[in-house]
């Protein structure tokens, strides 16, 4: 049995099955999809990308949205 | 009314009939946002980026405002220290919010909220290279501001004080020096303006436009803020274009000399 991984998504520790990609750990945390930007360790993600980018344990996930700002 | 503008702005290749560049953050309410944005007549408008928060990830109620208002959205990158975390921020929001502006934003100081000039460099020079149009916010440094027009950005967003403080121009000898000697840049005034004649000052500098957000959202009335900003800023701008009067240190007669009455 393939040991599980944790990941970081917003400073929140997620665990999950191996060989999860980003586009289900946003599922999984019941993200909107299309209302996201991601970064793995500080490295953008395209949204196009995410199915194919499987998370490995330790990275740090940033999921950001759309805000008001100056 | 709007005065009618005889050189209307080009920013970016887009041609603006405002000067007035508008913040979206700090508003009491989405409403009044609304109403800011149009007594201002903005057609600009800034937003930004921050973690999700919200367990479906859904726009929040000023986000749809800023959306159904039709204006050109320029997201930022407020928060980021280094070129790295802004050059990733930068692609984030070109994917949110399908634009390729970019309101580049490197701090350098916690107290001031002053922009770090080399980290601005080196993320400018990489986001043109990826494909961005960068308005960078910054100082007032000539030189500073030169290696960013070197790095390929089209229009300058030099700092009149830091971020909210509301103290006006600051250093109008460096800014006037901004206008003579990049007479073809682009110059925006962003942040530190507090009152209408601040960015009526900015623009009687010459400055192509007027980027700001905290004097009109913690206003006690917005709507009305948004508005006189926006004549200020016209006003600023008719006197600019129509020459204005060099101060002089002594007097000068406005009425004709010869001829005086009781002259002998």
């Amino acid at each position: 049995m393939t040991k599980p991984l944790t990941v970081m998504l917003n400073e929140t520790p997620h665990t999950l099955a191996a060989d999860t990609t980003l586009a289900e750990l946003l599922a999984h945390a019941g993200i909107v999809p299309t209302a996201v930007a991601t970064a793995i360790d500080g490295e953008f993600v395209p949204r196009v990308a995410r199915d194919k980018r499987v998370l490995k344990s330790g990275e740090h996930v940033i999921c950001v949205q759309a805000i008001e700002g100056g | 009314m709007t005065l009618h503008d005889p050189d209307p702005l080009l920013l970016a290749g887009v041609p603006l009939t405002s000067r007035f560049l508008l913040g979206s953050a700090g508003y009491p309410s989405p409403q009044m946002l609304r109403q800011a944005i149009t007594a201002a007549g903005s057609e600009v408008v800034t937003v930004a980026l921050r973690r999700q928060l919200a367990a479906a990830g859904q726009d929040n109620g000023f986000i749809d405002i800023v959306r159904a208002s039709g204006v050109r959205l320029l997201p930022n990158t407020a928060g980021c220290r280094t070129a790295r975390e802004a050059i990733t921020l930068a692609h984030m929001a070109r994917e949110l919010f399908e634009i390729d502006w970019i309101k580049l934003e490197v701090v350098g100081d916690e107290h001031t909220l002053q922009p770090d000039m080399f980290e601005l460099v080196d993320a400018a020079t990489q986001l043109i290279k990826d494909g961005f149009e960068v308005f960078p916010y910054c100082t007032d440094d000539l030189v500073g501001c030169q290696r960013l027009l070197d790095a390929g950005c089209r229009m300058l967003m030099p700092w009149g004080a830091p971020i909210g403080s509301g103290q006006g121009l600051l250093n109008p000898w460096a800014l006037r020096t901004l206008r003579a000697r990049l007479p073809e840049v682009t110059l925006i005034v962003d942040a530190g303006l507090g009152t209408p004649s601040h960015a009526a000052q900015a623009m009687e500098l010459g400055f192509d436009a007027v980027l700001l957000n905290s004097a009109i959202a913690h206003a006690t009335d917005p709507e009305g803020m948004a508005m006189a900003f926006r004549l200020a800023i016209e006003g600023g701008r008719r006197g600019w274009c129509a020459g204005l009067l060099a101060p002089q240190a002594m007097a000068v007669a406005s009425t004709p000399i010869s001829g005086r009455p009781f002259e002998i």
